[in-house]
């Protein structure tokens, strides 16, 4: 009750216009499948989803093109550049990662010299705006780090 | 030498393993038997009966689940591996903290310019969060804030860019980069947790391999690099940014200005195998030549 009323009122500080979206059959289910390991009781991560894809500070996903190491001896430079670059992932997609990786690789990272670190701010806003996913708190994190 | 061979004996008996129930042979009067298992185990136990699919227990299907036996891949095999997470969990982190806050702090008088800022000033800012359990190893100073930025201060950080340099030396303070291994980070995060251990200081290490060039560097203002270089280093600075630099000889707080850690050193002030004892008011200095040798080496 009392996390309900917080959320809400972090949700109205937002600066940019927003549509609250209510607790719906589907997005109840989705949020629901997150596995732990009897033994150890850590939250399961998928090591092959692990490999392909990389979580982004405000909550994003990317990933590799489909071969974009292969054939490259056919294809002109224009389309080896295009291959060679790394790409969203889909909103839909980006909510089941969300429950196929632990907590602990989506913690925020700082490194020195880090190349991804343009791209973790996703707005020149001082908030980000809430995603859609319940899962995710990502970017309750972000707005109390640019405070 | 003029042993017997029953004194040879004895002396090799003396040196051979005793018997016990570990190396013991099993008796044959009473031979280890087979056990047969029993109940659901008995015959092969519950072979003939197959597994249980999932639905047949009540769960929801695991993340990413594709229930198509058709399907040659799912969809997130299709994607080509780049190992993204190789590392992560193990290099070394220096989270952010920008000169805007460096310069809130100041304000709101957390921070104190009148005397040298290192990572213990920094840990006691409230908008500022290290835990050396999570790999983080300093603190990096970043850009937000670079043209507000109007404080005269000696600060010392482990990373830090050349604008950022540029805009401390513009109003006249003076900027260090410089390592300290997680043994001592865990000790400047959290002074008077470290000295209610009892523990001495412990002795600062150098930089590993993959970062001593950053730190001999002068145009990182390196803590092991030539003071003199690190001079012309900040003259040239100047000349790139187009501003002039102040003269740090005629300045009041000069002293303050000049002061530096030891590359050993951990406090100001204190040196590496001192003990604090904060409930007497006393320092206890090792008395030892070889523990004197150790920490001062």
């Amino acid at each position: 009750m009392l996390r309900s009323i917080v959320k809400s009122l972090i949700f109205n500080q937002s600066v940019l216009p927003h549509t609250p979206v209510g607790p719906s059959a589907i997005s109840a289910l989705q949020t629901r499948n997150i596995y732990y390991d009897r033994n150890t009781s850590q939250p399961h991560t998928h090591p092959e989803a692990l490999k392909r894809y990389f979580r982004l500070r405000w909550g994003g996903w990317i990933r590799a093109r489909p071969g974009f190491k292969r054939h490259l001896w056919r294809k002109p430079f224009w389309l080896r550049w295009w291959a060679s670059q790394h790409i969203f992932v889909k909103k839909e997609e980006c909510e089941i990662l969300e429950r196929m990786i632990a907590p602990k690789y989506k913690k925020s990272r700082y490194f020195v010299d880090d190349i991804y670190e343009p791209y973790h701010k996703r707005t020149n806003f001082d908030t980000c705006p809430p995603g859609r996913s319940r899962v995710s708190s990502s970017w309750v994190k972000t707005a109390q780090e640019n405070l | 030498m003029g042993f017997s061979v029953a004194e040879k004996a004895l002396h090799i008996l003396r040196y051979m393993p005793r018997v016990t129930a570990k190396n013991s042979l099993t008796s044959p009067i009473h031979p280890r038997r087979r056990i047969y298992p029993r109940g659901q185990y008995a015959r092969g136990g519950r072979l003939h009966y197959p597994n249980k699919h999932y639905t047949q227990y009540q769960l929801f299907p695991p993340a990413g689940f594709v229930n198509d036996p058709k399907s040659s891949s799912l969809w997130f095999m299709k994607v080509p591996v780049t190992n993204y997470y190789k590392d992560v969990l193990h290099r070394r982190q220096y989270p952010h903290f920008s000169l805007y806050s460096i310069q809130l702090s100041i304000d709101l008088g957390n921070l104190d310019p009148n005397e040298p800022i290192d990572l213990t000033s920094i840990c006691r800012c409230s908008n500022f969060r290290l835990n050396p359990s999570d790999n983080h190893n300093g603190v990096q100073l970043t850009d937000p804030g670079l043209d507000l930025f109007s404080s005269q201060i000696n600060i010392e950080v482990q990373y830090a860019s050349e604008q950022v340099i540029a805009a401390i030396e513009r109003n006249g303070g003076v900027i260090t980069t410089a390592y300290y291994d997680i043994g001592s980070v865990i000790a400047l995060t959290d002074p008077k947790k470290f000295f209610a251990k009892g523990e001495p200081i412990p002795k600062r290490l150098l930089p590993p391999p993959d970062c001593i060039d950053y730190y001999i560097n002068p145009k990182n203002r390196g803590y092991l690099a030539d003071p003199e270089e690190i001079a012309k280093e900040r003259l040239k600075l100047a000349q790139k940014y187009g501003y002039t630099l102040p003269d740090l000889t005629k300045d009041p707080k000069f002293k303050m200005l000049s002061l530096r850690k030891d590359p050993r050193q951990v406090f100001f002030g204190l040196e590496p195998g001192w003990v604090v004892n904060l409930k007497d008011k006393e320092i206890l200095k090792p008395v030892d030549v070889a523990w004197k040798e150790f920490y001062n080496n």
